[in-house]
C-alpha cells in the first residue's frame, strides 16, 4: 500500500464516528491541558490511558495522541495572554507573545499562533505520510558522537537568544547545567548531589523549574505591582484579527518553523522545548529587523509556535517507524500501543495498517479541529484578561501547584517550583534573563550522556570522537558562530581605522 | 418499627470497628518508572482485573526516579495499612540498597507480596553484522578484546550484568555502553554505532520479526517461546541467565490477613487469561511466587548480586 492509498485507506478508520469522537476528546483534553499552566501532556496521557483499554487500539492512539498534539495548540494562549507559559514547549512565545498583548495585539497573536500550529502540524502529518521509512533510517544515522555536538553546538548558539549581558548568561548557563546533574546519573545509577536525600535522586525536573521561573515569578510579580501594573485595553473584535502586514510576517516563519520543528523530533530528547528555541532563534537571525524581537516581534510568536506543533510529528516517525519512543509522551502511546496487545515497530504498516494509517489520517482530522475549536476561541480566551489581575494571579499559582505535582506525583517537585519561583522573581527585578538557565538544563544532561556514550564508543579517544564526518560537520557551525562575528568586527574595525586615516589623508 | 429497626440498623452499623472491611478504600499501585515502560504495562492490566476485588477502585500511580528506588523509599514509608503497595523489579529491590543509602536495605526491610512475571535479556547483533551465531561473535571478540562494543539500556540493569556474566564464562572482552533505556541503546544498534545490544525480548521482537536485528543468545534457563531458534547460553555451556523479575510489595507491618486478600486479588490478575496472552506476546513468563517464597529468592538474588557488583567495583566499600 502506497502513501496514497494508505492515507485513503486511513481515513476510512480514521472518519468512523467513534474515531471522530475520540479525536475530539482528544484535542479538546490536549487543548485544555495545553492552556492550563503546569499541567502538561505527558501527564494528561498517562491519566487518561486507562480509560482506553477498552477501546480498539487505534481508536485509543488516536485519542491520546490527540491530547499531545493538542497541548501545543493551547499552550501558547496563556505564553501570550498573562506571561506564564503553558507548556514548557511555550516559554519563548511569551517573550514576544506578552509584548503583543500590551500592544493590544493579543488576539492576533493567538490567532496567527493557531493557524501556525495547524499548518505546522499538517506539514509534519504529511512528512510522516510520505517519509517515516526514510526519515527513521536518517535519525538513527545519529550517534552518541553526533548529538553530542548538536547539544553543544545548541548550547553555544542559543544561550544568548534574548541577546543581554554575556556575563549574566553565562552565569544562567552555568546554573542550568549544574541543576542538570543533580540526581541519579541515567547511565551508571550513582547519586551526585543529593546530599543523601532519596527525594532528590529524582533529579531536578525542567517543568516546575520552568514553571517556576516563569508562572509563580510572573504571579509574584502582579502581587507586588498590584493594581499598579497598567491594565491591558479591551480588545475590540475588529482587532482580533491580524493585520495583512502580520500574516505576511508570519508566513515565512511559519514555514521555516515547521521545518525546524519537524527535524528536532527526530532527535532524541526533550524535541518539543528544543525546538522552540531553536526557531526564536532562527528567526532572529534570518530578520531584517532583529531589534523588533522581544517587543513584540510577531515572527517570534509564529516560528516556536509551528515548530513546537511540527516536532510533535516528527516525534511520531520513530515510534511509527521503528517503534522506538525517543521521548516520554512517544512513550506513552508505545506503552498503551503495547497493553493493547500490539508491539509496534516497522511490521506495524504492514500487520496493522488499520493503526497506522488510522492514526496518520487521525491527525489531519485532528489539526482541523484544533484549528476550527481555537479560532472562535480567541475572542473568549483574551476576555480573561478582563478577570481581576488578583483572580487571575491566584489561579495561575494554583494550577502551577497542580500540574508540577501531577508530573512525577512528587512534593519535591513543588519545591523546586518554589524555589524557582522565587528565584524567578529575583531575576526579573535584577533584569536578567531566565532563558539560557532553561536551554543549560534542557541541554545539560543530554550532552553529558553522550559525550559519555561518546567516549565509551571510541574507548576515551576525543580526536577519534570530533573527526568521524557527521561530528565534525555539526560542530563547525557553533564553532564559526563564536569565531566569526567578532574576526568580522575586527576586520570591519581595521578597514574603518583605515578608512579614517584614508580619509585624514586624502584631503 | 420499621424505624426502629433502621435506627438499630444504623448504630449498628456505624459501631462496627473501621478495620473489619478492608478494603473499604481504593488500592494505589506505585508503578515505579515511568507511564509507558514494562513496570507500567504489567501494573495497569493488573489494576483492570484487581477492581473487581477493590470496588472503590484500584489506581496505578507512576512514581519514577532514582531506578525505582524513590518509589519504593516512599512505599517503605508508608502507613502499612494494605492501600499502598508497589510492583517494583528487582533491580530496585536487591540492587540500588547496595549502591545507594536508602531507607530500605535488605529484603527483611518491606513485604513481598507475590512474584508476578520474569523476563530475560537477550544479545541482539543488526541482520547483516558478520557474526551469524554467538561463537562466532564471542571469537570475534576474543581475537580483539575491548574492541567490539554492545549497548545496554544502564549500568547494574539485568542487561549489563548479564553482559558481565557472559564475559566471564566466555573469557571474552567487550565494551559495555550504556545507555539511558531502550529508546537510546536502539538506535545505537540500528545506526551501526554499537555492535550488539542487550536488551528485553519484547522490545527486540518487532525489529527481529522486520528482519533489522538478529538475536544470538538468550539469557535465560530454557528456550523463550518467541525465540525457539536462539540458543541460551546454558546450552552453550555459559553461566549468564539474570531476569528481571516484578514483585508486587507491601511496606513492612502490613497486617498477614490484608496481604492475603492482596495477594489473592493480585494472584487472579495474572491468571487472567487476557494478561497471559499478553505478556505471552512480550515475551514475559508469568511467574507466580508466594511472599515468602519471593522473599527468599530475593535475598538469593541479593547475595548473588553482592558478588558482581563488588567485582565492577560499582558498591562502596
Amino acid at each position: 500500500m502506497g502513501p496514497l492509498e494508505g492515507i485513503v485507506y486511513g481515513f476510512s478508520v480514521a472518519l468512523t464516528p467513534t474515531n471522530v469522537f475520540a479525536c475530539f476528546i482528544g484535542v479538546v483534553v490536549g487543548t485544555l491541558v495545553g492552556v492550563l499552566p503546569g499541567i502538561g501532556p505527558v501527564g494528561a496521557m498517562a491519566l487518561l490511558l486507562p480509560s482506553t483499554f477498552a477501546l480498539h487500539p487505534a481508536t485509543a492512539l488516536i485519542m491520546l495522541a490527540g491530547i499531545y498534539y493538542g497541548a501545543m495548540y493551547g499552550g501558547s494562549t496563556t505564553s501570550i495572554l498573562v506571561n506564564v507559559p503553558g507548556e514548557a514547549g511555550s516559554v519563548v512565545t511569551l517573550i514576544d507573545g506578552y509584548q503583543m498583548t500590551r500592544k493590544g495585539r493579543a488576539g492576533a497573536a493567538l490567532a496567527i499562533a493557531a493557524v501556525g500550529s495547524f499548518v505546522a502540524g499538517t506539514i509534519g502529518v504529511v512528512g510522516i505520510m510520505v517519509a517515516a521509512a526514510w526519515l527513521a533510517d536518517l535519525a538513527v544515522r545519529f550517534g552518541p558522537p553526533e548529538y553530542f555536538a548538536i547539544t553543544l553546538g545548541g548550547l553555544v548558539l542559543l544561550s544568548r537568544l534574548t541577546g543581554g549581558s554575556l556575563v549574566h548568561a553565562f552565569i544562567m548557563v552555568a546554573i542550568g547545567l549544574a541543576l542538570g546533574t543533580v540526581g541519579m546519573d541515567s547511565i551508571s545509577a550513582l547519586r551526585r548531589f543529593t546530599f543523601g536525600s532519596v527525594q532528590l535522586s529524582q533529579g531536578v525536573d525542567l517543568v516546575p523549574v520552568i514553571m517556576g521561573l516563569y508562572g509563580v515569578a510572573e504571579v509574584l510579580l502582579l502581587a507586588e505591582e498590584g493594581i499598579r501594573r497598567a491594565s491591558i485595553a479591551t480588545v475590540r473584535l475588529r482587532e482580533m484579527l491580524p493585520t495583512r502586514l502580520e500574516w505576511r510576517q508570519s508566513a515565512a516563519p511559519i514555514a521555516r518553523g515547521s521545518v525546524v520543528g519537524f527535524i528536532s523530533g527526530l532527535v532524541p530528547g526533550p524535541a518539543a522545548v528544543l525546538s522552540t528555541f531553536i526557531a526564536y532563534a532562527v528567526e532572529k537571525k534570518v530578520s531584517k529587523t532583529p531589534e523588533r524581537f522581544g517587543q513584540g516581534a510577531v515572527e517570534g510568536v509564529a516560528g516556536p509556535e509551528a515548530a513546537n506543533n511540527a516536532a510533535t510529528a516528527g516525534a511520531m516517525v520513530p515510534l511509527l517507524s521503528l517503534g522506538i519512543p525517543f521521548s516520554p509522551a512517544t512513550a506513552i502511546l508505545l506503552g498503551a500501543l503495547v497493553i493493547h496487545g500490539l508491539n509496534p515497530g516497522p511490521l506495524l504498516i504492514s500487520q496493522r495498517p488499520e493503526v497506522f494509517w488510522g492514526f496518520i489520517a487521525s491527525m489531519y482530522i485532528g489539526n482541523l479541529m484544533l484549528l476550527i475549536l481555537n479560532l472562535p476561541l480567541v475572542g473568549m480566551f483574551v476576555s480573561v484578561l478582563r478577570l481581576p489581575q488578583h483572580v487571575l494571579a491566584t489561579l495561575v499559582l494554583l494550577l502551577c501547584l497542580v500540574g508540577a505535582y501531577s508530573l512525577n506525583n512528587s512534593f519535591l517537585d513543588l519545591w523546586v517550583l518554589t524555589i524557582f519561583g522565587i528565584f524567578g522573581y529575583a531575576l526579573r527585578k535584577l533584569r536578567v534573563d531566565p532563558s539560557p538557565l532553561v536551554v543549560a538544563l534542557v541541554l545539560g544532561p543530554m550532552m553529558e550522556k553522550t559525550l559519555r556514550q561518546a567516549l565509551f564508543l571510541t574507548r576515551g579517544d576525543i580526536v577519534e570522537l570530533v573527526s568521524r564526518p557527521l561530528t565534525a560537520a555539526i560542530l563547525i557551525l557553533p564553532a564559526a558562530a563564536l569565531v566569526v562575528p567578532p574576526l568580522v568586527r575586527l576586520l570591519r574595525r581595521g578597514r574603518s581605522v583605515a578608512g579614517d586615516r584614508a580619509h585624514e589623508v586624502a584631503p | 418499627m420499621r424505624r426502629v429497626l433502621l435506627l438499630v440498623a444504623f448504630v449498628l452499623a456505624s459501631a462496627l470497628p473501621a478495620a473489619a472491611q478492608y478494603p473499604e478504600r481504593p488500592l494505589t499501585i506505585v508503578a515505579a518508572y515511568p507511564a509507558g515502560g514494562m513496570v507500567d504495562i504489567v501494573a495497569r492490566p493488573m489494576a483492570e482485573s484487581m477492581k473487581k476485588k477493590f470496588p472503590k477502585g484500584v489506581a496505578v500511580l507512576n512514581r519514577p526516579g532514582g531506578g525505582g528506588s524513590v518509589g519504593l523509599a516512599e512505599v517503605v514509608q508508608a502507613k502499612p495499612d494494605g492501600y499502598t503497595v508497589i510492583l517494583a523489579p528487582v533491580s530496585t529491590l536487591v540492587i540500588h540498597p547496595q549502591l545507594n543509602e536508602l531507607p530500605y536495605k535488605t529484603p527483611d526491610d518491606y513485604e513481598p507480596i507475590m512474584n508476578t512475571i520474569a523476563f530475560h535479556p537477550l544479545l541482539a547483533v543488526r541482520e547483516d553484522a558478520q557474526w551469524k551465531t554467538v561463537q562466532e561473535f564471542v571469537n570475534a571478540a576474543r581475537a580483539n578484546p575491548g574492541k567490539l562494543r554492545v549497548a545496554t539500556p544502564g549500568e547494574g540493569t539485568s542487561s549489563h550484568l548479564n553482559l558481565e556474566q557472559l564475559m566471564v564464562a566466555g573469557k571474552f572482552k567487550v565494551t559495555n555502553v550504556p545507555f539511558s533505556g531502550w529508546g537510546e541503546s536502539s538506535p545505537a544498534v540500528l545506526g551501526g554505532h554499537v555492535d550488539a545490544i542487550v536488551a528485553q525480548p519484547g522490545e527486540l521482537k518487532p525489529l527481529v520479526d522486520a528482519k533489522k536485528l538478529r538475536t544470538l543468545v538468550a539469557f535465560q534457563e530454557k528456550r523463550q517461546v518467541l525465540y525457539s531458534d536462539t540458543p541460551t547460553a546454558k546450552e552453550l555451556g555459559w553461566d549468564a541467565a539474570l531476569g528481571t523479575w516484578f514483585v508486587l510489595t507491601a511496606p513492612k507491618g502490613t497486617p498477614a490477613p490484608v496481604v492475603k486478600y492482596l495477594h489473592d486479588a493480585a494472584k487472579a490478575a495474572i491468571e487472567e487469561p487476557s494478561f497471559v496472552t499478553l505478556m505471552k506476546n512480550r515475551g514475559v513468563d508469568i511467574v507466580y511466587k508466594t511472599g515468602e517464597q519471593s522473599r527468599k529468592d530475593l535475598w538469593k538474588e541479593y547475595k548473588d548480586h553482592t558478588e558482581i557488583l563488588k567485582r565492577l567495583g560499582m558498591i562502596k566499600k
